[in-house]
């Protein structure tokens, strides 16, 4: 469990999340106490970065989104209850921030479009977040589906199919109920069945 | 033996996705799975969704974050702090010259546009100084092709293929029919097979054709590189 760098960089330790979110660690990072606010931010910060990166695309901004998350729930830590989880807490927090990044990327990228048609200048697309090229056939139409799915639906899938969050932590992160979670997996999962069903290889009748 | 319809296996597959199938319905399913086809393909394209799922997130998305210190974290919300207090103060202001000299740039490109002097060369920052109402005339000899040979437009060699149509083709490269007969100087919509055609390919926006002068009888050589630069 060492944590620290001489230099104060946070090593990483990954999946593990049986950290000692106590109220008395919290209240020890609301006091001020900075070896408590650097365990914590050490324990969250894959979990949050690998979130805002699922919804963001691109690692330098999700980078910036999960720096700013932690600032946020910094500042607010003391209005945290424990009726959720910390980690169900500090999760809602991160996907408002990416959400938020994600809706001021799109505007400018339609603000970007509309100069250029003005303009008919020819460049490439400045907002693009970097991909890893997908050489499976099959895998490549489902990643255009899925990103082709609307935000309601593709955040969900990717709660739980990526970050393997149960539907009850769901609900909670995105401040709806379950059923509205199971719901949305189900419409997700059926169109990115159909959109499948014309792919070679994919099991059919 | 309780049977229960394809609607409701596919139901009580989808909850068993969501790990939420219950226990009392799980014979049932067995039951109705070992009997019919329609439903086993359906689980398995269930299946190969999930997996294709986690293992694209997976391959997309699977970094680690950059190690986070306490002094990087504090140092960005002072200057957040910061830039929140300033742009409380001077943003407001900031957007009126921005918006003035946006239309500013569009008026003068409608007022010269319509003469079809004006061609918008590469980026910003080369035409940023004639954005006023003197734009270079081009030769004469390239006022015909200008609109449709802005520097920004690439050429496409096209082989006619037996069953298109100029609709066709036009759709397919995302440019307009009338276009492709100004460029090529087509008398009609009518086009043959094994014809070479030369298809603009502009980014964003389609050259437009209202500009262009419409070219009778001559044919605009496919080979564009003695084309001299509106800017000469």
């Amino acid at each position: 469990m060492k944590v620290f760098h001489s230099s104060g960089v946070l090593t990483h330790r990954t999946h593990v999340m049986n950290f000692d979110d106590s109220p008395r660690v919290l209240t020890a990072c609301i006091a001020g106490d900075e070896a408590a606010i650097e365990r914590l931010v050490s324990q969250y910060q894959d979990g949050v970065f690998r979130l805002a990166v699922s919804i963001l695309g691109d690692p330098h901004e999700a980078h910036e989104a999960t720096q700013d998350t932690f600032i946020s729930a910094l500042a607010a830590l003391e209005t945290y209850e424990e009726r959720s989880s910390f980690k169900a807490w500090l999760y809602t927090i991160a996907l408002n921030i990416s959400r938020s990044r994600l809706r001021k990327r799109k505007t400018q990228e339609k603000l970007w479009h509309t100069l250029q048609s003005i303009f008919q200048v020819q460049s490439g697309k400045p907002f693009s977040p970097e991909e890893a090229v997908i050489q499976n056939e099959k895998d490549a139409a489902l990643w255009e589906a899925l990103k082709g799915l609307g935000e309601k639906h593709r955040i969900t899938l990717t709660l739980f199919y990526f970050h393997d969050l149960s539907v009850a932590e769901i609900a909670q992160i995105m401040k709806t109920n379950e059923g509205t979670i199971h719901s949305r997996l189900h419409i997700g999962r059926e169109r990115l069945r159909v959109a499948l069903e014309k792919q070679p290889g994919f099991p059919g009748e | 033996m309780n049977q229960i319809t394809h609607q409701k296996a596919q139901a009580l597959l989808q909850a068993a996705a969501d790990r939420s199938l219950p226990m009392a319905d799980r014979s049932a399913l067995d039951t109705h799975l070992a009997q019919c086809v329609k439903c086993r393909v359906y689980a398995g394209q269930l299946a190969e969704v999930e997996n294709g799922l986690r293992r694209v997130m997976a391959q997309q998305w699977n970094r680690r974050a950059r190690p986070l210190s306490l002094e990087t974290i504090k140092g960005r919300a002072q200057r957040a702090a910061f830039q929140r207090q300033a742009s409380a103060t001077f943003g407001r202001y900031a957007v009126v010259p921005l918006l003035a000299l946006t239309f500013f740039m569009v008026m003068s490109i409608k007022t010269t546009g319509a003469q079809s002097t004006m061609s918008v060369p590469n980026g910003f920052a080369s035409s940023t100084m004639d954005f006023g109402f003197q734009v270079p005339r081009p030769p004469a000899s390239s006022t015909a092709t200008n609109a449709a040979t802005a520097p920004t437009c690439s050429r496409l060699s096209y082989l006619v293929q037996k069953g298109d149509t100029l609709r066709s083709i036009a759709y397919r490269f995302g440019v307009s029919p009338e276009t492709i007969i100004a460029y090529n100087g087509l008398s009609s919509d009518q086009i043959e097979a094994n014809l070479v055609l030369t298809i603009p390919l502009c980014g964003g926006a389609i050259a437009d054709t209202s500009a262009t002068p419409t070219l009778t009888g001559t044919v605009v050589p496919a080979s564009g590189g003695n084309n001299p630069s509106p800017r000469g």
